[in-house]
C-alpha cells in the first residue's frame, strides 16, 4: 500500500526538496502545508501516514502544530525537521510526541532512513 | 578505497597503542584498576583502525579480547592471574600479527588465542550465572554518533523511546543533563523489563545515531555483599584478616591540584623560615627566634590542616550505595520503605569510610528485616503503611554521628530482661533494678538477638554484636536507643580522624602509657583495704556497682605489689563491661599521634600502637578492648 506523507514548512524550497527526495523512494506525497495551522487542518482532512514537520512557522510553530496533532491522533508519526541552534525546541517536540528528528541540510539518505525506522515501529 | 597513504599513520598509531596496551595489562595484574578504562579504550581504538584498514585477523583478535575485557568491566569476570594471563596472549599475538604486516613473516594462526578467549568467558559465566540471579534487570550502555550539537536531542528520543518500553531505574548521566548534551558519547541506563536483551538491542541498535548497544544483565550486587558479610559475621577472625588485608594493599588516592599547591606553598615559607634559623646562629637575636619560632608553628599547624583536609572525604561515597539496596531489599521483603539521608556530605577521614560501609549495611538490614512491620501490620498500628529509615550524619567536636533510624517495631526491653535471667547473667532482682538504657546495649553481646523469625534476608540477627566489634575496631562506639513499638535508633559514634586522638598519659613502672579518652569513663581514687577478692578476681565495689579490678603493672609483667593506701585507678569500658585499671599516677591528658607498631608486636595484642609524645619520649598505647 502506498504511504502517504504530510510535509509542512514555510519555505517552498525545501517543501519541494523534501518532495523530491520522499518521492524518489517511493512515498505518495499527499499533501502540503506552510504553517502550523494549516498543518493541523490537513492532518485532519487527509489523514497522512507520516508528517515532516518544519519548526519555526508563522501562525502557529511546529511544536504547537505536534502538540494538537498528537492530541487528535495519539499515533501519529511526525518527523522533526530542525536547523542547527533549535535543540531545545526539538527536545519539546519529542516530549510532545514527534518520533524522530533530522537536522538541515540534511542528506536524502538521512530523511529516508528516518521515515522507514518511524514507519516501522 | 585505496588505504595504502594511511599505512604509515595507522603503523605508527597501532605501535603506540599495541605498547599501551602491553603496558596497561600488567599495570592491571599489580593491581591498578584505574588503567581498565584506558586498556580498554586502547583496544577498541586498535579494533576500529584494524577494521578500517582491512587487517581481518587483528581486527578480530582485538574484538575477541575487547569483548574478553568487556566481561571485567560489567562486573561478571575477576581479573585473576589466569586472566592476566591471557590478555598478555592476546596483546603478544596482536603485536605479532602487527609485525607481520610490515615485513616480519611469522606464520601464527589465531584460532587457538580465540577459542581460548571462547572458553575462558564461557567457563566463567557458568561460574557466575549461578550467583548472579539479576531478574529483568539490566545495565544497557550505548554509544551515541552523529552530530555532536544534536546529541542532547538524541539522547531525549532514546531516553523518550525507551521509557515507552522498559522501566528506567536510573540512568547516567541523569536525564536533564543528557538533553542538554552534557555527556561524552555513551549512556548508560540500568532498566527492568520482560523484553530479551536481544530484542532489545535489536530495536536500539535500530535508532538513528545509535553506534553500539551493550547490554548486561546486571547482578544483584545487594546478594552478593550479603553473603560476604553474613561469612564476616561468623567468623570474628577472618573478619579482622580482611581489614588487614585491606589495610596493606596499596591504595591510591586522587587529590585536587589545587591542595598540592597549596601544600607545596606551605613547604616553600617553611624553607624561607628554615634559613631565618641559620641567621640566628649569626646573630644570637633572641627576638628574631622567637619570631621564626612563631612563624613555624604557625606553617606546621596550617601543614597538618591541610594534609587532615586531604584525608577527608564526603560520606556520601559510602551512602550512595544504600539507596539503590534499601529499594531493593524492601522489594524482596515485601514492605514500603521510605529511605532518608541526611548529612551525606559530611567528611570523614579516608582510612574510616572503607570501614563504615559494613556496619551501616547491618544495621540498615536489621531495620528493614526486624524493625519495620508489613504494610498491614502497619496500618493495624496505626502506623503510616511506609515504613521510615533515616541515615543521618552529624558533626560534633571531633567526632561524626552516624544515625540509623526506624520508625519499626522497637527492641522489647522486657524480652531482654527475660533473656538475661535465663542465660543466669544476673537474677531476677538485679534485673529489675537494671535501667533500660543499660539493658538495651545486652543486645550488643552475642546471642541476644530478640528476632522472632531467622529470615534468609538477615539471618539471626545479623550480630549486633558484629557490628559493635567492627565499630570498636575503627575506634567508634554503637549506641542503641529504642522504643518498643515505636522506634529503633542506632548511632555510629567515630572520631574524625584516626591519627591524632585525645589520650591520658599514664605511667606505669616509671613507663609511660596512652590511654584513649574514649575509652575512659572516670579517674577514681581506690582505697587499698577496699579491695576484696573473688574467685581469684580483685573487685572494688564503687557507688554499689561492682567492678574488676585490673593492675597495669601485672598486666605488663610485674610482679611488685602496691603498697599504697590509696590507689589510682582508671574506669575504662562502656556500659554493659565496666572495670578499673590501677596505674602508678595521671601524668597529663594530650592530644597525640597514633603511629602505628612495628610488625614485631603483631602477637601482643595489649597495644594499638605507639605515639611519641612532645617531651620526646614514647608512650604504648593501651589497646583497652583487648583489656577487658
Amino acid at each position: 500500500m502506498d504511504t502517504k506523507v504530510l510535509v509542512v514548512d514555510d519555505a517552498l524550497f525545501m517543501r519541494r526538496m523534501l518532495r523530491d527526495i520522499l518521492e524518489k523512494n517511493g512515498y505518495i506525497v499527499c499533501g502540503e502545508a506552510s504553517n502550523g495551522k494549516e498543518a493541523v487542518d490537513k492532518y485532519q482532512e487527509l489523514n497522512p501516514d507520516f508528517v515532516t514537520m518544519d519548526i519555526i512557522m508563522p501562525d502557529m510553530s511546529g511544536i504547537d502544530a505536534v502538540k494538537e496533532i498528537i492530541s487528535i491522533d495519539a499515533g501519529a508519526k511526525i518527523l522533526m525537521v530542525s536547523a542547527m541552534g533549535q535543540q531545545s525546541l526539538v527536545v519539546e517536540a519529542i516530549q510532545a510526541g514527534a518520533k524522530d528528528y533530522v537536522v538541515k541540510p540534511f542528506q536524502a539518505a538521512r530523511v529516508i532512513e528516518a521515515v522507514e525506522r518511524i514507519l516501522r515501529k | 578505497m585505496d588505504m595504502g597513504h594511511y599505512e604509515e599513520l595507522f603503523y605508527q598509531e597501532a605501535s603506540t597503542i599495541l605498547e599501551h596496551i602491553a603496558l596497561d595489562i600488567i599495570a592491571l595484574e599489580k593491581g591498578d584498576n584505574s588503567k581498565l578504562e584506558e586498556l580498554f579504550r586502547n583496544i577498541h581504538t586498535l579494533k576500529g583502525m584494524t577494521a578500517s584498514m582491512g587487517y581481518k585477523d587483528m581486527e578480530l583478535l582485538a574484538h575477541k579480547t575487547e569483548d574478553l575485557l568487556e566481561n571485567v568491566r560489567s562486573n561478571t569476570l575477576l581479573i585473576t592471574p589466569d586472566f592476566i594471563d591471557l590478555m598478555l596472549q592476546c596483546s603478544d599475538m596482536l603485536k605479532v600479527l602487527f609485525d607481520n604486516i610490515f615485513g616480519k613473516k611469522k606464520t601464527i594462526k589465531i584460532d587457538k588465542t580465540v577459542k581460548a578467549i571462547k572458553n575462558f568467558t564461557f567457563k566463567t559465566s557458568k561460574t557466575t550465572k549461578k550467583s548472579i540471579p539479576g531478574e529483568n534487570l539490566y545495565t544497557i550502555k550505548i554509544k551515541i554518533g552523529g552530530s555532536p550539537d544534536f546529541k542532547g536531542v538524541r539522547a531525549a528520543v532514546i531516553y523518550k523511546e525507551l521509557s515507552e518500553r522498559v522501566k528506567i531505574i536510573l540512568s547516567i548521566p541523569a536525564y536533564d543533563e543528557m538533553v542538554n548534551g552534557d555527556y561524552e558519547n555513551i549512556v548508560i541506563f540500568d532498566v527492568e523489563t520482560e523484553l530479551k536483551p536481544e530484542k532489545l538491542k535489536k530495536f536500539l541498535s535500530d535508532m538513528l545515531d545509535v553506534e553500539n548497544v551493550f547490554i548486561k544483565t546486571r547482578k544483584a550486587d545487594v546478594k552478593s555483599n550479603e553473603k560476604t558479610i553474613e561469612k564476616k559475621g561468623r567468623e570474628d577472625k577472618s573478619y579482622r584478616n580482611h581489614t588487614e588485608e585491606k589495610q596493606s594493599e596499596l591504595i591510591y588516592v586522587r587529590v585536587k591540584m589545587s591542595k598540592l599547591d597549596e601544600l607545596q606553598n606551605i613547604v616553600a615559607e617553611l624553607i624561607i623560615t628554615k634559613s631565618a634559623f641559620s641567621e640566628y646562629f649569626k646573630t644570637k637575636d633572641q627576638t628574631m627566634l622567637e619570631d621564626t619560632t612563631q612563624k613555624i608553628s604557625r606553617i606546621i599547624s596550617s601543614l597538618q590542616d591541610e594534609v587532615s583536609n586531604m584525608r577527608m572525604v564526603p560520606l556520601e561515597e559510602v551512602f550512595s550505595r544504600f539507596p539503590r539496596f534499601v529499594r531493593d531489599s524492601s522489594k524482596e521483603l515485601n514492605k514500603k520503605i521510605n529511605f532518608v539521608i541526611e548529612g551525606a556530605q559530611i567528611e570523614i577521614d579516608r582510612a574510616l569510610i572503607s570501614g563504615i560501609y559494613d556496619p551501616i549495611l547491618h544495621i540498615l538490614k536489621n531495620s528493614m528485616d526486624h524493625g519495620i512491620e508489613s504494610p498491614e501490620r502497619r496500618e493495624k498500628l496505626g502506623k503510616n503503611p511506609a515504613g521510615l529509615i533515616k541515615l543521618t550524619a552529624r558533626r560534633e567536636k571531633n567526632n561524626v554521628f552516624i544515625e540509623i533510624f526506624d520508625d519499626g517495631k522497637g527492641i522489647d526491653i522486657e524480652k531482654i530482661r527475660t533473656m538475661i535471667i535465663e542465660k543466669g547473667i544476673f537474677s531476677k532482682e538485679i534485673v529489675g533494678q537494671m535501667k533500660e538504657k543499660d539493658l538495651i546495649n545486652y543486645i550488643k553481646k552475642g546471642g541476644f538477638s530478640t528476632a522472632d523469625s531467622i529470615t534468609r534476608f538477615s539471618g539471626r540477627g545479623v550480630g549486633v554484636d558484629a557490628v559493635d566489634k567492627i565499630v570498636k575496631k575503627l575506634g567508634g562506639k554503637l549506641i542503641i536507643e529504642s522504643k518498643f513499638e515505636h522506634w529503633t535508633k542506632v548511632t555510629i559514634q567515630l572520631p574524625l580522624t584516626l591519627s591524632i586522638i585525645k589520650a591520658m598519659i599514664v605511667t606505669c613502672e616509671e613507663r609511660l602509657f596512652a590511654i584513649p579518652l574514649n575509652n575512659i569513663q572516670e579517674t577514681v581514687d581506690v582505697i587499698a583495704n577496699n579491695i576484696e577478692t573473688i574467685h581469684n578476681q580483685e573487685i572494688v565495689v564503687l557507688r554499689e556497682e561492682v567492678y574488676p579490678l585490673l593492675r597495669l603493672h601485672n598486666i605488663i609483667g610485674s610482679e611488685i605489689k602496691d603498697k599504697n593506701d590509696i590507689l589510682q585507678g582508671i574506669v575504662i569500658g562502656d556500659n554493659i563491661s565496666k572495670d578499673i585499671l590501677i596505674v602508678n599516677s595521671y601524668e597529663s591528658q594530650t592530644e597525640i599521634v597514633v603511629k602505628n607498631l612495628p610488625p614485631l608486636f603483631d602477637n601482643v595484642n595489649l597495644f594499638s600502637g605507639i605515639s611519641i609524645l612532645g617531651t620526646g619520649n614514647m608512650a604504648l598505647i593501651l589497646d583497652i578492648n583487648n583489656l577487658i
